[in-house]
């Protein structure tokens, strides 16, 4: 008598089928999508605090553009030392925000704000301590646009190593390509002959042209 | 793109990441009512109105956290809604055909056979068979979602499975196969 044993059922179960259906997208879903003052008019009660908080950061903010204003007419080396250190102070707070989205929002904050130099100095900061991958997303294809400074890719392929998620891996790869320099075309080389490499990875590695 | 990125660009407004949220799990989400033993019709219009509740609520998704054990609580929230105004009546185990290129993979008695053991389950049973070996939803969120231990869902995943085993052997044995 044939008989199946648990393993069997166990793929079965994990092979169910997706069942067709006639549903379709439909633009009205659109509709149903919150507009910019719903989510003005229904902030609730537990988000009040995370309100108040993003209300003095933004004060701070307006503090600084105004103390970059009265820093770009007076040169005082106090005014300059006392702006860097709001500056990094403002960094660092950014870096602990809980919210993914704030620190995605501070990422378009400091990226208008200071020298290029400073900005990149910054981005790489944040990008070492980003623990979601979606941030760290952001941050590298921010830093892509600052590859005309040598520091970006010298800092990502000392990063490169310590991340972790293949996808992020990837953008870095492609940022490290995009520069087409020979100590980049070297590491990546070296990184395709690890064994241990993601094959998501090593498949990508083979597509560029090194 | 993960879906959690997606995600985050809902927020934004941006319609092509709701296409593609909605591409990628709408016939998952549709399965899954089915397998729970929801009609068709009514399948159909859950499987919107979870659509409709994503949009509605993608602000207040975490996007540290995995975006399918939010999307499943949204299904379970309108699965319960639903059995509050209607009584889910039994699949007609022969309502859900198998798909001609599946016949690889399943015959097609076994398909109806493992259906008819899957409606045989209590709900909460089922529900949990097909959180984690349907969806694929890691123990440990499944155990957040329920509010269990993890080493309860894989206990009772395992006692689940050999549960499944008999009953589908003893549908065998009565059909003399």
């Amino acid at each position: 008598m044939k008989e199946y044993d648990e393993f069997e059922l166990n793929k079965m179960l994990e092979g169910l089928p997706e069942l067709e259906t006639n549903i379709r997208f439909d633009e009205r879903f659109s509709e149903t999508m919150p507009s910019k003052s719903f989510y003005r008019l229904s902030i609730s009660k537990s988000r009040f605090l995370a309100l108040l908080i993003v209300g003095m950061v933004l004060v701070f903010i307006m503090g600084f553009g105004l103390a970059t204003l009265i820093y770009k007419q007076h040169t005082s080396p106090l005014v300059k030392s006392e702006l860097e250190f709001a500056r990094n102070l403002l960094v660092q707070n950014m870096a602990k925000a809980d919210s993914p989205n704030q620190r995605l929002a501070s990422i378009e904050y400091i990226s208008s704000t200071g020298s290029d130099r400073q900005i990149v100095e910054d981005l790489l900061y944040l990008l070492e301590l980003e623990p979601n991958e979606n941030v760290r997303l952001a941050l590298i294809q921010t830093l892509n646009t600052y590859t005309h400074l040598p520091l970006v890719e010298q800092r990502l392929i000392s990063y490169l190593p310590q991340e972790e998620n293949p996808f992020v891996t990837i953008t870095i790869i492609n940022v490290i390509a995009a520069a087409k320099t020979k100590e980049g075309f070297k590491i990546l080389k070296d990184l395709q002959d690890i064994d241990s490499l993601h094959p998501m990875i090593k498949n990508h590695l083979t597509k560029i042209e090194l | 793109m993960s879906d959690e990125l997606l995600m985050l660009r809902l927020v934004a407004k941006d319609l092509r990441a709701a296409k593609l949220l909605f591409d990628r799990h709408h016939k998952s989400v549709f399965s899954f009512y089915r397998y729970m033993g929801v009609g068709t019709e009514d399948a159909e219009d859950l499987t919107q109105e979870v659509f409709e509740r994503v949009f509605q609520s993608s602000h207040s998704f975490n996007t540290s956290k995995a975006f399918k054990p939010w999307l499943y609580q949204i299904m379970r929230n309108r699965l319960i809604d639903f059995r509050r105004k209607k009584k889910v009546d039994l699949l007609d185990v022969n309502c859900i055909q198998i798909k001609e290129h599946e016949s690889d993979r399943y015959n097609e008695q076994d398909f109806k056979r493992l259906q008819k053991v899957l409606l045989a389950l209590p709900e909460h049973e089922r529900e949990l068979i097909l959180l984690v070996k349907y969806q694929q939803i890691k123990y440990a969120e499944v155990a957040e979602i329920l509010g269990i231990s993890e080493g309860a869902v894989k206990a009772r995943i395992h006692r689940l499975i050999k549960k499944i085993t008999k009953h589908f052997n003893q549908i065998l044995q009565d059909e003399g196969i």
